[in-house]
């Protein structure tokens, strides 16, 4: 089989009046091979679903917390320093400022709107840093499952191996995205009262996002050494 | 692939932690977030009470009390006749003058007594002796002899007639001997008496003693020329003596009161026959109270100060020309020495009883502190101990178709303090004012500085009906007075304040409010609560609160306020709720006082039949007696007992109630008159009531 060689190789040769490896005189380069045809490398493709797909996951849920929470559910903040504190109690020492500002009892006007406030602003920043987790986690795993397979050899061997820990890859992915998810529900929204669409939106799907955002990278932005065209794993 | 390995024991691990954990975090019970809006953010302002209370001024304290000391020198006063041509002696065997300073050979009248301890009650203070009649001291004639121009004010007029009356200054007790003898001719009680003029006395340190020191030369001749002017006749015609018989608010008394100084303690001693009319009425026909008018004029009361009323029953000697308005041809005899069997000496004089009238007025404290003085010393002299009057039924005279037979009489005095009655002023920050929910749903705490009710809706999300209460411990001084709000009329409770919900907008940037707008967020609505003033004004119908009744409660001596809360016009949010109560005289009565106008009242009154029977009567006393040699039996004293026996075609009147007190009740009545209060603010207390929906913030489990 014939190695492909650059254009450039071909051009040194051809000043140089080489031949081909094989012996035979190549036709000469016609006017459109001429032209300059930029293709996006497979490394740019992968660089660019990662970005799109977990950036997105990552920029949805965010977005809807900083903008679309003040509009939506403001207001419906459940006390959750309180209850981190209740479950662990070893945190006051850290959380246990952050819970008395939250504090609404015996309030009343502005101190009371403060707090709620406040609480507001906990709650916010306890679901983004569970989800930012969980997010990070995933795009860990995924990441450190796309390194171990990027090795050419044994490419057949290899992507049944990679398909198989795909699979337990994604168990994984899921289940650190659902206890995250958990751990926001327990600890919060199930305190919310007359809970709506929005109440799901904001809280839950940044999660769901996640496992859909990590499974994408898997199945679209595998090493080439497992990925094909019309392969498990596509190439870009 | 060691990496997943280890991740996967990790994770294994870790959930096992977790759920060995995740017990806590299952079963963790935490606060539920509200459903609907925290009302409990919104904020009523701060009430910024408008109310006043009604606070008797009081003078400033001064470290030294001035006592005024005014002695009535009318006729009666000293028992004495003012008619020259008349059948009784001035002076004689059988006949005295002296009336309540009468004086008989070593003893002297009760009266010279209680001078004495009135003075002793003034010990330490500053006290002045004034002399009061009938003589008058008019606008113009002052002018006349230059002691004020036309330009001069009333309380400049007032201060140079007190100079002008001035007897004595600093006195010693027995200034009171030279004001009488047993022949009263010129007597301290004289109509025009030279004793009116003391300027000599008082020109030895150039009048320093007085409130215009240096007028005393002027002010000796003005005086010497009233008496002059009274001793030859011209006395009505110059208008230096009282209008008795034209002028019926003309008295002695009243000349008193609107010649004191209040700035002093003034005790005003009255001979209650002196008062002519106490009422009368206006050329329009409006009634007119002379001693209300005179006391509101002055503003006795509205300055703060009080009145102490004393009667004195005294013993007295002498000879009555006028009782009230009714004036006598031939003088009443009361009281006169007794004989022995043989008519040739005079075993002992036998005064009768009257009584006397004194008035203290000043600052509360300052009367209360005299008068309890005064009681001090008139409980221990022993001058006023004993019985006095005819020892063995020797004088009679006829009441009620009766002869009353004198019996021995002691000193005897009654007394009151009639002050401006202060029924309390009843506020939110009143000690020991307590707001209660009495029936229904709620709580009760302070915040924002007022008492709020706190009323949170049933199971089903409705409010009901609640009754309130307030209770304040009873305040003020009753002064005499009794509250009786039976008829009371005017209370109310009302909203004066609310914040309620005024609009839901969308939840957006660009929604703009008032500032003065309350706005709570919540998902995606704002709720926007407006406060409003007044917000049932002309339609309290649709009020919640309604003022059931504001009653005393005796037991408890308290006053209970009940407002019923009517739950189904309750609104979310606040109500800022004024109770406003005023009182009327109607609702301060005055207490009778057993002596004044209950069952032992020592007052009589006299109708003009009654003035024109005895008018009559005297008149046909001087016409059929005047030409005889002796005087009858029958007039030797009182009209003598009663009889059947016509005189002259006339029935024989009961004889006038000269040792009563007449017009002692309408007294009393006019000077109460004076110090009620016609309208004064009672109740204005406001609180607030929060009205929650389910789930207020104030529940909420503690940690």
């Amino acid at each position: 089989m014939v190695p492909p060689q650059r254009a450039s190789q071909w051009r040194e040769q051809q000043q140089m009046g080489s031949a081909s490896p094989l012996g035979r005189a190549t036709p000469p380069p016609t006017k459109r091979d001429m032209q300059v045809k930029v293709k996006y490398s497979n490394k740019t493709r992968v660089f660019l679903c990662y970005i799109l797909v977990f950036g997105m996951a990552l920029a949805l849920p965010i977005a809807m917390l900083v903008w679309v929470y003040p509009y939506t559910l403001v207001g419906t903040a459940p006390d959750v320093a309180e209850n981190l504190l209740q479950t662990l109690p070893g945190l006051r020492r850290w959380l246990g400022a952050t819970a008395d500002a939250a504090s609404i009892h015996g309030l009343s006007g502005t101190a009371l709107g403060l707090a709620l406030v406040a609480r507001d602003l906990h709650w916010r920043v306890f679901v983004g840093s569970v989800f930012l987790l969980c997010w990070l986690l995933s795009l860990i795993l995924q990441l450190l499952w796309r390194r171990s397979y990027r090795r050419p050899l044994m490419a057949s061997r290899s992507t049944r191996r990679a398909v198989r820990s795909f699979r337990l890859m994604m168990l994984l992915i899921f289940v650190l995205n659902f206890l995250g998810g958990a751990l926001v529900y327990f600890l919060g929204i199930r305190f919310i009262s007359e809970k709506t669409f929005w109440d799901w939106a904001l809280f839950a799907a940044g999660f769901f996002l996640n496992i859909v955002a990590a499974w994408i990278c898997f199945r679209l932005a595998a090493p080439p050494a497992i990925s094909g065209k019309h392969g498990f794993f596509i190439r870009l | 692939m060691r990496w997943l390995k280890a991740i996967l024991i990790g994770l294994i691990l870790l959930g096992t932690t977790l759920v060995l954990s995740g017990c806590a975090v299952v079963g963790l019970e935490g606060e539920a977030t509200l459903s609907k809006p925290n009302l409990s953010v919104l904020e009523m302002e701060p009430y910024t009470s408008e109310d006043v209370e009604t606070i008797l001024p009081t003078q400033e304290g001064e470290d030294y009390l001035r006592v005024d000391l005014w002695l009535e020198a009318t006729q009666g006063m000293g028992g004495i006749n003012p008619h020259d041509d008349t059948i009784y002696p001035h002076y004689g065997w059988k006949f005295r003058e002296g009336g309540f300073h009468y004086r008989f050979r070593y003893s002297t009248g009760w009266y010279e007594d209680v001078l004495k301890g009135m003075l002793y009650a003034a010990q330490g203070s500053r006290t002045r002796v004034l002399r009061y009649g009938n003589e008058r001291l008019p606008d113009a004639y002052l002018m006349d002899q230059g002691l004020v121009d036309a330009s001069a004010t009333p309380q400049v007029i007032r201060s140079l007639r007190r100079d002008l009356l001035t007897y004595e200054v600093d006195p010693l007790p027995t200034v009171f001997s030279e004001m009488s003898q047993e022949q009263m001719q010129g007597s301290f009680y004289s109509p025009g008496s030279p004793m009116m003029n003391r300027m000599a006395r008082f020109m030895k340190d150039g009048g320093a003693e007085l409130e215009n020191p240096g007028m005393v030369e002027k002010m000796d001749q003005a005086l010497a020329r009233q008496i002059d002017a009274i001793a030859s006749g011209r006395g009505e015609e110059e208008e230096l003596l009282s209008k008795k018989s034209k002028e019926e608010n003309d008295y002695p008394l009243l000349y008193a009161l609107e010649n004191i100084d209040l700035s002093r303690l003034s005790v005003i001693l009255c001979d209650p026959a002196s008062l002519r009319a106490l009422s009368g009425t206006s050329m329009e026909g409006k009634p007119i109270a002379y001693i209300r008018q005179i006391l509101e004029e002055r503003g006795i009361y509205t300055q703060g100060l009080a009145v102490g009323l004393y009667v004195f029953r005294l013993d007295y000697v002498g000879q009555l020309a006028s009782l009230g308005a009714a004036d006598f041809r031939e003088p009443l005899i009361w009281g006169k020495p007794i004989f022995d069997d043989k008519k040739q000496r005079i075993n002992y004089l036998a005064p009768m009883p009257r009584l006397i009238l004194a008035l203290v007025l000043g600052e509360k404290a300052r009367v209360n502190g005299y008068m309890e003085k005064l009681n001090a010393r008139l409980d221990s002299d022993e001058a006023l101990q004993g019985l006095r009057g005819p020892l063995e039924g020797e004088l009679t005279y006829t009441r009620n178709g009766m002869t009353i037979t004198q019996q021995p009489f002691r000193f005897q005095y009654w007394h009151t303090v009639i002050s401006r009655p202060d029924p309390g002023f009843y506020t939110q920050h009143s000690q020991g004012a307590l707001l209660k929910i009495a029936a229904g749903e709620g709580r009760v705490a302070n915040q924002n500085g007022l008492q709020t009710a706190f009323f949170t809706p049933d199971q089903a999300g409705k409010q009901g009906d609640r009754i309130i209460t307030l209770t304040f411990p009873l305040l003020g001084d009753k002064g005499g007075t009794k509250l009786d709000l039976s008829s009371l009329k005017g209370a109310k409770a009302h909203v004066i304040s609310a914040i309620q919900l005024t609009q839901i907008l969308p939840s957006s940037s660009q929604i703009t409010t008032d500032e003065k707008d309350q706005v709570l967020a919540l998902r995606d609505k704002l709720y926007v609560y407006s406060q409003q003033e007044e917000p049932f004004i002309g339609r309290e119908e649709d009020s919640p609160f309604t003022l059931d009744s504001l009653a005393l409660d005796r037991e408890s001596e308290s006053l209970v306020c009940t407002v019923r809360v009517d739950g189904a016009k309750l609104k979310e949010g606040y109500y800022r709720v004024k109770i406003s109560a005023d009182l009327t005289d109607r609702e301060m009565k005055w207490l009778p006082v057993p002596w004044i106008d209950g069952k032992e009242s020592l007052s009589a009154a006299i109708t003009r039949e009654d003035i024109t029977l005895w008018e009559t009567y005297s008149q046909a006393i001087h016409e059929h007696e005047s030409d005889k040699k002796r005087i009858a039996k029958a007039f030797s004293h009182a009209w003598g007992p009663y009889t059947n026996l016509l005189y002259h075609g006339m029935k024989v009147p009961d004889f006038p109630p000269v040792e009563k007190a007449p017009g002692l009740e309408e007294l009393v009545t006019q000077i109460r008159q004076a110090a009620s209060i016609p309208v004064s603010s009672f109740v204005r207390f406001v609180f607030d009531a929060f009205v929650d929906h389910q789930g207020s913030v104030q529940t909420v489990s503690p940690r």
